[in-house]
């Protein structure tokens, strides 16, 4: 631990990292008891568009990202509206965002090796822009979280009876698929494209799975995420591993864990 | 009991093209206790969600009329009870949602609103079971943490939508006990679906019998026993079939009557 933050990247690989994993896991649960978890894959390679779109015409790849995922995210939002079923606007999206970022990439000749990074992540290699985007864009996540709390909660426990009452659903969905999109986009660079959903996903089952009330499945979440970041960070920079890949299986270990320790508590 | 509450003036409704209402008019009174019943298809659940807001009618209006014309209705659905087994919430939890609408976006729960809360969930019942998991309930009780959270923000009006499917007979006979014990403290009006004709004629003031149109709007005392047998046939069976059943009938009596002659 203590050499790891001897370094000036890996300072910024944690932090960076830390942040992610608090904002995925806050994420996941509400997305996981929606049912939506994977709206995240879908705006994941919706926003290899945008990366594949940085990369050939020399903008900043996350940016493109960042406008990939808000198209996206209004893509799904009107195929809804004109009465495409939630999975299948998904779907759509998913595969008109990947085939764009295909052609692109055709269209570059020079990056493959760039875009490596995107796919699976390299959160070593991370930028002090990186960490300034991942922590500006957390932070906006987490305190609209944070002030939304109650909605959010009404909203994914009873959609219909929250509209009855009153709070305005669509604005509060919208609002939520954008907060999606943004964590998409922020945990690009830690664990890649391809594995986005494992972190927003992992941490959350895992601590449903411990039966404790909604603010402390958050919590236990957030504990789960943040632990699953430090030890695969650890030690992919001992063992010279694939930062993303290690973080995931270091989750799905945690996962493993809780899920055996559940069954023995319920016999 | 006899200020009016809300009004429904020629509701047609369609999904689709398909006529699901047809001119439907019907009034509610403040604190009575209304059952509406009908065929499967015949509108109820459309009906209820004109009522709430949650759709517009194609023609024809519906009026809030109560506390100065301020919608304030509390729902239960049908579906209610469908939640994810794994939902990680509290009786309290979800009780406290039916107050969100009323203290609107970005507001808080005050003190005085958590004892709203404590007292809505005393009120059905299920005091000590506050900081139970809503997962962890009888499909009983779960009903009840939903009632408490349709009546926690003082409705004047509850809807409840097939509340006692799934209900054992035990449980359907607490719950009856508890709607009529509530209508009575909060003083406000109900309205019941069910497919349980029985209990309608037992527990309400009156019955609306509704298949796109409403066919009757009379209290149980009042129904001839013709009526509730084209009630429980209607249950059952198809519109033809209950009016090819009449004209059977007619015709074999009238064919008794010659023969007798």
């Amino acid at each position: 631990m203590i050499d790891i933050l001897a370094y000036g990247f890996g300072q910024r690989a944690l932090l960076a990292g830390v942040l992610v994993a608090l904002t995925c896991s806050t994420l996941g649960v509400f997305l996981v008891l929606k049912r939506q978890s994977l709206i995240s894959d879908g705006l994941g390679h919706v926003s290899l568009a945008g990366i594949a779109a940085g990369v050939l015409f020399g903008f900043y790849p996350i940016y493109g990202a960042i406008a990939a995922v808000f198209a996206g995210v209004f893509g799904i939002n009107a195929l809804r509206k004109l009465r495409i079923p939630g999975d299948a606007a998904i779907a759509i999206l998913f595969s008109a965002g990947l085939a764009l970022g295909v052609v692109l990439i055709s269209a570059s000749k020079y990056a493959s090796a760039d875009l490596l990074s995107y796919l699976f992540g390299a959160i070593l290699g991370i930028g002090y822009t990186d960490v300034y985007l991942a922590l500006g864009l957390g932070f906006a996540v987490m305190a609209t979280i944070y002030v939304l709390f109650k909605e959010l909660f009404a909203v994914t426990f009873d959609p219909e009876f929250a509209r009855v009452s009153g709070l305005p659903v669509e604005r509060l969905e919208l609002v939520f698929t954008l907060l999606t999109g943004i964590t998409v986009v922020i945990s690009i660079k830690l664990v890649g494209i391809l594995l986005v959903t494992s972190l927003i996903v992992i941490p959350a089952v895992s601590a449903m799975l411990l039966r404790l009330d909604f603010k402390n499945t958050l919590l236990a979440a957030n504990a789960i995420a943040v632990l699953s970041v430090v030890i695969g960070l650890m030690a992919s920079f001992y063992y010279d591993l694939a930062s993303g890949g290690t973080i995931v299986l270091v989750s799905v270990g945690i996962f493993a864990a809780v899920l055996a320790n559940s069954r023995i508590w319920q016999r | 009991m006899n200020e009016p509450l809300l009004k429904l003036n020629g509701v047609s409704f369609s999904y689709d093209g398909k006529q699901v209402l047809r001119n439907v008019s019907l009034e509610l009174k403040c604190g009575e206790i209304v059952g509406l019943a009908g065929p499967n298809g015949a509108g109820k659940t459309t009906l209820l969600k004109l009522m709430i807001g949650l759709l517009r009618p194609d023609r024809g209006r519906v009026e809030f009329t109560g506390r100065a014309g301020a919608r304030s209705i509390g729902y239960l659905s049908q579906h209610a009870q469908r939640i994810d087994a794994n939902f990680p919430a509290t009786v309290r939890d979800i009780v406290s949602t039916g107050l969100y609408g009323k203290i609107g976006v970005l507001g808080r729960l005050g003190a005085s609103d958590k004892d709203t809360v404590e007292s809505a969930v005393r009120a059905v019942g299920l005091g000590r079971l506050g900081e139970e998991r809503i997962t962890e309930l009888s499909g009983g009780q779960m009903q009840r943490a939903f009632i408490a959270r349709a009546l926690v923000s003082n409705p004047s009006l509850l809807i409840l939508d097939e509340p006692t499917t799934g209900v054992d007979l035990s449980g359907e006979e607490e719950f009856y006990k508890l709607i009529t014990r509530l209508n009575k403290r909060y003083g406000m009006a109900v309205m019941l679906v069910s497919h349980d004709i029985y209990a309608l004629v037992e527990h309400t003031d009156r019955i609306i019998f509704l298949n796109k149109e409403v066919l009757y709007d009379e209290k149980p005392s009042g129904l001839s026993s013709g009526k509730l047998l084209k009630m429980l046939f209607y249950h059952k069976h198809p519109k033809g079939t209950v009016e090819r059943l009449e004209k059977g009938m007619r015709l074999k009596m009238a064919g008794a009557q010659e023969g007798g002659k």
